[in-house]
């Protein structure tokens, strides 16, 4: 009945505006509230007065007043609901509704270097995920709660446990020598993001370290955009090609303070582990498990005793405050958290500022943040030999009782401090006392980061704005490697005494820009103008220094004085600056809604460049989007809109720098260089073409979002190996050519039956990828040598490999094989029923790439109460786990108990081999196996989140807290399909290669939690 | 826009490294090239080219060291090179890939800092040439070699090309350097860490090493061989006859923070002492085995044999890794700052005494240069006892018992004695002869190699099990050399395919080289 009357009385106001505008210029009060949709008042409303730029707040009843001109324009803004503007009118008492945001298709997205654009006037892709959505399981690492929330983005967590870097990468790897990982931009600035060494051979894999998603905190963030296709990201020139993760931090709301506090607390185990046997045991002092009789009673042995529960352990404490003229957000974050792993820890403490206000009458915006991250992190591990527990757990002899091990250390008297207990040798694998290796081979890294941003924005007329930005960026790492008296010598450095290792590192990046926007309507309207010209500056200064060694004199005394210099002593220091400077612009030109043409162009200096012919490169990108629905002017209920687009674009990757001058190495006295200077070197380039549709159906409750693709990359880097004979053994040469085509789609639909509400998102990801040159013939004129490549070794463990031919994929696995004969069989020796390995005969086993990847995400929710899940699903991909090699041939895996029971394993359906011959030629004692027995496919299913919250209705009874909600939650929950012993999700490298190849990699985490969150 | 790029090419200089510019500042061009081929000679860590100790082991323990037997290895990868299989194709290539990119690399670097082949520092550069690269040319068998550093680079020589070359090499050194020898000079005293500059001994250097290559051609071109045996024998500037003239690598500044390889291999576990070495030392209880090996905890000195098989598990036969307390197999004695030797005055005794048994005229009877090397090597090693070891007419190699794998063990391979017999046959003093050199040659199991090829001895034990390529090399003969690098197959082929043209074989570790010739 009300809203009714109001409307009359709106619509009255409206018609009363129009009849006697020409007549008012008077300034009076003007009344008003503001209701939602529901028509329940809406607290906290900015409205804007455009004319005067004054403006009020709503109150908790959402009334206002404001002093307003019959003709004056009224603008009510409220986060999550689309702005709306009304005249004030002569009436004295304005209803004003606003609509819910996410109900319009012109929702607004930040799209490159933070700027705001209208989502239907976009000719690309632009995925938007509310920070809200990220995840209710606050995974440390942010990119790994994205998982499976936005199509083409293949997202894999780091196999470094809690707080583990994430593999990010966008409409497939496009770069063979280079970086492959999304760029990460907070608020429109990309933050500096020096990639840690990545485990790339059989030892390594100890002591890793996150990456800054790893450092920021998730409750901070108010959304996130994903432009995961070149044209999207265009506006970042030499650092596009990936893609980009752009993050909205939150910031102050106008209106009354604001306090919360979210608990999420998480409790983790071990989600996929290899099949283990614990029925034959082993002869005592003998590593292997291969006695062919059973124990009369199964060992107790089981290898998920020696993972504990983790739990991660997140509180953060936020406040928000102002008026319309000054805004302001605080916020303080806590993780303290421990791995599955023992003695495997991280915390995090994380504060945040902002402060947004405005002066001279709001012509002036100043937006002031700051941040800083303190991270702790203590032994954590993606895979390999060297300090990894899981070798000697895994392979425990099955007849010995691991009990005894679990006091790792004993009183040496000769030498007065504790000492390794390990009588069972390492065997070749470095395997050492599980406990030793958690408590005694100490990885400690300590992150400080601080950013400080500062924005300034001026109104110069209604069209026009100006800005200038800054950030600065400091990150310092300090990372200790402590070997504690008798560990094995390859750790210690050759020492009895132990080894230490300290390195600092420090990343101070600098940012500037200055942009002029331009925000125009032409033509009665008819055209817009959208455009932004602008100049920015990223200076990026690295300098690492690390020294240490074996320890001299006193044992267990970890630091550098104590270190023997004379020793196998490592003495680094890694120094660079990096600077890019670039001019930008973009345009974009609208008709009435209905027709949007886009532009844009960078021009990139980079310091990369200099002493090469190359000193600048200019990006351009062009777009176009059609809104058939507007065009045709007929938007039916059924087919709520129709738009096509389609866009153009080439982007580049940041080229290696030092490669065009000639310098001399110093370490342990001068040397000649290996490599013949680049003076030709030019960056990576990425043309893309992108098409789409968006389509909505029924009010827009059913939407369909389909976007195809085709990227080229050229100008890849190689560094062929040249012929020795030279004096050099490489050069620098760019070449080759890598091509990725997909198709990505999301269909999202929304429905309320009454109180209840549905929620549904499914999406499917194809992405194609495929090396179409490598290096073709290329004649060095100077040295005389010709290098030409149509295969590339990329990574190798024994008896499988990565390798890049033309044709194929930048995923490729090869593995070694069995002699065969003619027809495929194992080939036997008739006499001797001998078999033969083949370890340099190399067949390819297929792709790590998937051929498709799906999630299906679910929201349910009626009243106060909610429940979600997501299933995900990749389709397609093989992947070698040479853990199951080892396991096979040390005789603990569960394959290696069934064949001796069953006498022998059956080879060409037969012969009967006897299994400790059989799994002792294909397994191998470290990763000389036999590939082609360890190939499984990495398709899988899974349930990889599911949460319930509520709603807790607390603020009925008490006024003071407006609102309290708790979930349960967990994430990968139930693998409902999956063949391979690992989980195909998790990888052991975040960078390009070294990927689906499982050596001991520490299993991924299943996790199960629940969160509170309490606002006043 | 020249204000975009300022300060670009600071930022894009290396400052961890050293400019073209600065390289030139206190000789460090020449100076540092001199003693980058020193360091590559045999070959230690280089930390700032990426080189590590492993280096060594690739390059000299699982090569010449392996084949004589010196050393034999607990680790089934590391045994691959013995079964000769390889588990990494860059370890075979490594000899010629290192000497190319380091040792040749910097030589050309020298030769063009010098300019002037007639300067006394560039004949220094080119003995250390010959020191490494014959080395190359012993295991491959033709290389480029002829026109590196003036013309078309890449393309492969002769092995006789190649030894003609060194001759002339090494004679036109000495030619140059001879007159500041004689004056007592010095030159590159800063940087030479083998002699300190000391140019006299350079040329005993450099007379002995054309000596040892002259004997290395003995079979293949005995005319060449004597007359440059006899012209290093008699060149007034003389040859290596002091134990403290002998070449090798030391710790002084500035690298006197390298350390010993045979130190690192130890501790990593990989190196116990080899069974034919074992066979012969513990058969004639020859005191330098105590200098060189720890005995096992169980007493004695226990070696283990090439090319054990892939199944073998290192732990049987390393079971504390590292640990000289409790060993089943001996290790070496080793220190961190043990020298890297490259030649000793004993070799020139044994080149002399198997020169002497030609009858080429070297002053001298293949008798007393047989004794005086023995007793040079005891020397050389700290050990005393020569007389009596000579004086022993009975011992005879022992038989190899492998105390994990009874099958390995095998009965001694030849009954050689010490004692000179100047009633034997030609064939027995050429055996007596290079069996002792054998023995002190070690560590330096590259040159042991080539004269177990060249003359048949000393009888090493064959591998237990060979892998070698569809047995290319056999069971008796034995590995003869290395196959070219993959990286030649990858980057020259054209060229390879001339250089196996003039191997005059398939390119396998079976091909017989030139010398190779008995």
């Amino acid at each position: 009945m009300l809203i009714k009357q109001l409307k009359r009385q709106l619509l009255l106001a409206v018609s009363c505006l129009v009849c006697i505008l020409p007549a008012s210029a008077q300034v009076r009060d003007v009344a008003g509230i503001v209701v939602d949709s529901g028509n329940s008042p809406v607290a906290g409303a900015f409205v804007l007065n455009q004319a005067t730029g004054a403006g009020v707040m709503t109150g908790a009843d959402g009334r206002f007043i404001v002093s307003a001109g019959n003709s004056d324009i009224l603008v009510v803004s409220c986060m999550s609901y689309r702005d709306t503007a009304v005249k004030a009118g002569a009436s004295g008492n304005l209803t004003i509704v606003l609509e819910d945001e996410s109900l319009f298709l012109d929702e607004v997205v930040v799209t490159a270097l933070g700027i705001s654009r209208e989502s239907k006037s976009l000719s690309y892709n632009v995925q938007k995920i509310d920070g809200d959505a990220l995840a209710i399981a606050k995974d440390v690492n942010i990119m790994s709660g994205l998982g499976g929330k936005v199509a083409g983005v293949q997202i894999n967590s780091g196999a470094s446990g809690i707080g583990g870097g994430t593999r990010v990468v966008m409409r497939g790897t496009k770069s063979i020598s280079g970086n492959n990982n999304a760029l990460y931009v907070v608020d429109g600035i990309p933050v500096s993001n020096v990639a840690s060494e990545q485990p790339g051979d059989q030892y390594t894999g100890a002591g890793q370290t996150g990456d800054v998603m790893s450092q920021i905190n998730a409750d901070d963030i108010e959304s996130i955009s994903v432009l995961n296709g070149s044209a999207a990201a265009a506006l970042y020139g030499s650092a596009a090609a990936n893609g980009v993760v752009l993050i909205t931090t939150r910031k102050g709301a106008a209106g009354r303070l604001s306090l919360s506090y979210a608990n999420s607390t998480s409790f983790y185990d071990p989600f996929i582990l290899p099949r283990f046997q614990n029925e034959y045991g082993s002869e005592t002092g003998e590593w292997m498990s291969w006695n062919t009789v059973k124990m009369s009673t199964a060992s107790g042995y089981d290898v998920k005793d020696f993972f504990q529960t983790g739990y991660n352990e997140s509180n953060t404490i936020s406040l928000s405050t102002g008026n319309q003229k000054n805004q302001t957000y605080l916020s303080a974050g806590a993780v303290n958290s421990r791995g599955i792993i023992q003695n495997n820890t991280l915390d995090r403490y994380t504060f945040t500022g902002r402060n947004t206000s405005e002066f001279l009458d709001g012509r002036f915006t100043l937006d002031l943040s700051a941040m800083y991250t303190r991270v702790r992190e203590q032994n954590m591990l993606s895979q390999g030999e060297y300090a990894n527990p899981l070798v000697p757990v895994y392979l425990f002899p099955r007849g010995d009782d691991i009990e005894k091990y679990k006091y790792y250390e004993r009183y040496d008297i000769g030498r007065n401090i504790m000492t390794q207990f390990w009588p069972l040798g390492d065997n070749g694998l470095s395997m050492q006392n599980p406990w030793w290796i958690t408590n005694r081979n100490m990885y400690n890294t300590s992150k400080d980061r601080f950013l400080l941003g500062a924005s300034i924005k001026y109104k110069a007329t209604g069209w026009l704005e100006l800005s200038a930005r800054t950030k600065y960026d400091r990150e310092d790492i300090s990372s200790e490697k402590r070997m504690y008296a008798s560990t094995m010598s390859v750790l210690s450095e050759n020492s009895t005494r132990g080894s230490y290792l300290g390195s600092e590192i420090c990343n101070t990046q600098i940012y500037a820009d200055v942009m002029a926007n331009v925000n125009k309507y032409f033509l009665d309207d008819a055209i817009s103008l959208t455009a932004v010209a602008g100049a920015s500056m990223l200076d990026l200064v690295h300098s690492e220094l690390s020294s240490g060694g074996g320890l001299l004199t006193l044992p267990n005394v970890f630091t550098a004085a104590n270190v023997n210099t004379a020793g196998k002593f490592t003495y680094k220091q890694n120094d660079w600056h990096d600077r890019t400077n670039s001019l930008f612009a973009t345009v974009s030109l609208g008709y009435r809604s209905m027709v949007y043409v886009d532009a844009s162009v960078r021009n990139d200096w980079m310091s990369a460049l200099a002493y090469t012919k190359h000193r600048s490169i200019v990006y351009p990108s062009v777009g176009a989007s059609a809104i058939i629905t507007e065009m045709i002017g007929r938007k039916s209920k059924a087919i709520s809109l129709a738009k096509v687009r389609v866009s153009y674009s080439e982007v580049g990757n940041a080229p290696e720098r030092f490669m065009a001058l000639t310098t001399y190495p110093l370490a342990g006295g001068l040397s000649t260089s290996s490599y013949f200077p680049a003076v030709d070197l030019q960056p990576e380039r990425t043309k893309s073409w992108e098409a789409g549709v968006n389509l909505g159906f029924f009010e827009n409750r059913l939407t369909l979002d389909v976007t195809g693709y085709i990227s080229r990359t050229y100008n890849q880097l190689f560094s062929p190996s040249i012929s020795s004979t030279t004096g050099y053994t490489k050069l620098y040469v760019n070449a080759g050519e890598v091509t990725n085509r997909g198709i990505e789609a999301s269909l999202n639909s929304a429905f309320d039956f009454g109180e209840f509400h549905w929620g549904s998102t499914l999406l499917y990801t194809l992405n194609r990828n495929r090396v179409d040159q490598l290096l073709p013939s290329y004649t060095n004129d100077a040295l005389g040598v010709t290098v030409k490549l149509d295969h590339m070794d990329v990574y190798n463990l024994g008896g499988v490999k990565q390798m890049l031919s033309i044709g194929g994929t930048m995923g490729d696995i090869y593995v070694n094989k069995m002699r065969t004969d003619e027809h495929g069989y194992v080939w036997v020796n008739s006499m001797t029923n001998a078999m033969e390995t083949m370890r340099n005969e190399w067949v390819k086993a297929g792709t790590s790439n998937p051929d498709c990847t799906l999630s299906w995400r679910n929201i349910l929710a009626w009243k106060g109460l909610s429940l979600s899940f997501m299933i995900n699903a990749r389709i397609g991909g093989v992947g070698v786990s040479a853990t199951q090699a080892v396991l096979d041939y040390y005789g603990v895996s569960e394959d290696t108990a069934k064949a001796r029971t069953d006498g022998g394993v059956q080879v060409n359906d037969r012969y009967s081999v006897d299994a400790q011959t059989w799994y002792q030629t294909i397994g191998g004692n470290g990763a000389n196996f036999i590939g082609a027995y360890y190939v499984y496919s990495l398709t899988n299913v899974r349930l990889g989140e599911m949460s319930v919250g509520y709603d807790i209705p607390v603020s009925k009874y008490i006024k003071s807290i407006r609102n309290v909600n708790l979930s349960v939650f967990g994430k990968n929950l139930l693998m409902i399909y999956c063949s391979a012993p690992f989980d195909p999700e998790v990888t052991a490298s975040t960078g390009t290669y070294n990927q689906a190849i499982d050596y001991f990699m520490q299993p991924s985490l299943r996790n199960i939690g629940f969160s509170v969150k309490i606002t006043l | 826009m020249a204000g975009c790029t300022s300060g670009f090419e600071r930022f894009n200089t290396n400052p961890n490294e050293a400019t073209e510019e600065q390289i030139d500042w206190d000789n460090a061009r020449t100076g540092a090239n001199f003693l980058q081929m020193e360091q590559n000679v045999l070959v230690v860590a280089q930390p700032g080219a990426g080189i590590g100790t492993d280096r060594y082991q690739t390059v000299e323990m699982m090569g010449g060291d392996a084949f004589v037997g010196y050393w034999g290895f607990p680790a089934p990868d590391i045994n691959s090179c013995t079964r000769y299989s390889w588990s990494k194709a860059s370890w075979y290539g490594d000899m010629f890939t290192t000497n190319y990119s380091r040792t040749m690399n910097a030589w050309r670097m020298l030769k063009l800092a010098i300019g002037d082949d007639s300067d006394p520092r560039f004949a220094l550069a080119q003995i250390l040439k010959v020191a490494a690269m014959h080395r190359v040319t012993d295991t491959y068998g033709p290389i480029p070699y002829l026109d590196f550093g003036v013309g078309d680079e890449v393309r492969y020589d002769s092995q006789k090309d190649v030894y003609y070359r060194f001759f002339e090499e090494l004679s036109s050194a000495v030619e140059v350097l001879y007159p500041y020898a004689a004056g007592g000079q010095t030159l590159f005293a800063d940087y030479d860490c083998v002699y300190r500059g000391d140019i006299s001994k350079w040329v005993k250097f450099a007379n002995t090493l054309r000596l040892r290559l002259a004997m290395h051609i003995a079979y293949s071109d005995p005319v060449k061989a004597r007359v440059e045996a006899e012209a290093a024998a008699s060149d007034p500037g003389g040859m290596m006859v002091r134990a403290d003239e002998f070449a090798r690598l030391q710790h002084i500044t500035p690298i006197d923070n390298y350390e010993s390889p045979v130190y690192i291999v130890a501790g990593w576990g990989d190196l116990r002492l080899g069974a034919t070495l074992q066979s012969y030392m513990t058969g004639y209880n020859d005191p330098r085995l105590k200098a060189w090996f720890h005995e096992c905890t169980s007493g004695g000195y226990q070696g283990i044999r090439a090319g054990m098989a892939n199944t073998i598990l290192k732990n049987s036969y390393a079971p504390e890794e590292g640990y000289v307390t409790s060993c089943k197999f001996s290790i070496p004695v080793t220190g961190s700052t043990a020298d890297v030797v490259w030649m000793r005055a004993s070799e020139t005794y044994f080149l002399l005494a198997e020169a002497a048994l030609r009858g080429w005229d070297v002053g001298g009877t293949a008798a007393s240069f047989y004794e005086e090397g023995v007793k040079m090597s005891f020397s050389e090693n700290n050990v005393g006892g020569a007389e009596e070891y000579l004086l022993d007419r009975v011992s005879t190699p022992a038989d190899y018992t492998d105390p994990v794998t009874s099958s390995y063990s095998k009965n001694a391979m030849g009954d050689i004695t010490i004692s000179w017999d100047d009633a034997a046959d030609d064939e027995t003093k050429l055996e007596r002869i290079i069996t002792q050199k054998y023995i002190a040659l070690f560590p330096v199991g590259q040159e042991a190699w080539t004269e177990f090829r060249r003359t048949g001895y000393p009888k090493v034990f064959p591998v237990c099990v060979n892998e070698s390529n569809g047995g290319c090399v056999d069971d008796n003969l034995q590995i003869r050399r290395l196959a070219f690098p993959e990286s030649e197959y990858n980057t020259n082929y054209a060229e390879l395919q001339n250089g196996i043209a003039l191997l005059g074989g398939p390119d396998n570790p079976g091909t017989r080289l030139w010398w190779d010739a008995r």
